[in-house]
């Protein structure tokens, strides 16, 4: 697989497919610039879902927690703790609950990207690096990182 | 320039059926205030379902009928009677956005204005066209 069907794939993937069970990811633009950066995919939802019928909407809107949510993608694996800084304060700014952020590149993952994923300890952001060509995943180790790993690939 | 135009079953079968259901309410009052039993209730039926196929019909084409052209300048988006056109110059952004039930729309900004292209009730691939616009709006901005 190469970088421009992945991202299509991860789009609908977190739009239609199996992500819709953590967050209603409703619109999703490309080539998105934020500050100097430009994020190949910017998606933003929130985790209530405004789908199904009468109980669903019912269960949705009295149990579900009303947190907006993001999800960027970029290319741009160097200087992954810059981005990762940027990515954070656009999330306070724009007042999103949580966020993940995907590094999608191809060839295998360095180990001095992993040890950056290592790094990060905001808990509202979760961070993953992907290798499309093996399909190989590394996630931050908090709570939303390890849940990216099964609707990224 | 290119135009989509396609029949949605869903929406007639609506308009259908609020028509049927009109009538059929219509035909009990009048029965009810003249105190008459139905006599020939087949040939009523088969009157009933042909009048709002009919009438359905008409409302569905002034209502839902959607019909969407366009090319590198602009476009028109028709919606029943409702007529929207405009230049893709006008836009600063492209998005997809998901309605729900899988249905996808591409959504052109214009500052925080919008408007949304039913791409997927038009079964038009709508990550395509939603790239294909975004051409249009980058190659207007340039021209201007």
């Amino acid at each position: 697989m190469e970088i421009p069907e992945y991202l299509n794939f991860l789009e609908k993937n977190l739009m239609t497919g199996s992500a819709r069970w953590v967050a209603d990811f409703t619109e999703s633009f490309r080539k998105y610039k934020i500050e100097d950066k430009t994020f190949e995919i910017f998606m933003r939802g929130s985790t209530r879902t405004k789908q199904g019928l009468f109980l669903a909407r019912f269960f949705a809107w009295t149990m579900l927690p009303n947190y907006i949510v993001t999800c960027l993608a970029t290319t741009q694996t160097e200087n992954m703790s810059k981005t990762i800084m940027t990515i954070e304060n656009f999330m306070h700014e724009k007042e999103f609950h949580w966020g993940w952020l995907v590094f999608v590149r191809e060839g295998s993952i360095p180990p001095s990207l992993k040890n950056s994923l290592e790094g990060v300890t905001e808990k509202t952001l979760g961070v993953a690096v992907v290798d499309v060509t093996k399909k190989e995943i590394a996630t931050s180790k908090n709570y939303l990182g390890r849940q990216m790993t099964s609707h990224l690939r | 320039m290119k135009t989509y135009s396609r029949f949605q079953l869903y929406q007639f079968l609506k308009a259908f059926f609020v028509m049927f259901i009109g009538l059929t309410v219509l035909l009990a009052i009048t029965t009810a205030i003249f105190h008459s039993t139905i006599s020939g209730i087949q040939i009523l039926l088969a009157l009933n379902i042909i009048v709002s196929l009919t009438a359905g019909y008409i409302y569905y084409r002034n209502r839902y009928a959607l019909s969407f052209s366009y090319d590198g300048q602009g476009f028109v988006l028709k919606e029943g009677k409702e007529e929207r056109e405009a230049a893709w110059s006008r836009f600063d952004a492209v998005s997809l956005y998901h309605t729900g039930y899988g249905d996808l729309n591409v959504r052109v900004y214009q500052g925080t204005d919008f408007l949304d292209i039913p791409a997927s009730a038009l079964k038009i691939d709508a990550s395509d066209l939603r790239f294909e616009v975004m051409e249009f709006i980058k190659k207007e901005g340039k021209d201007e």
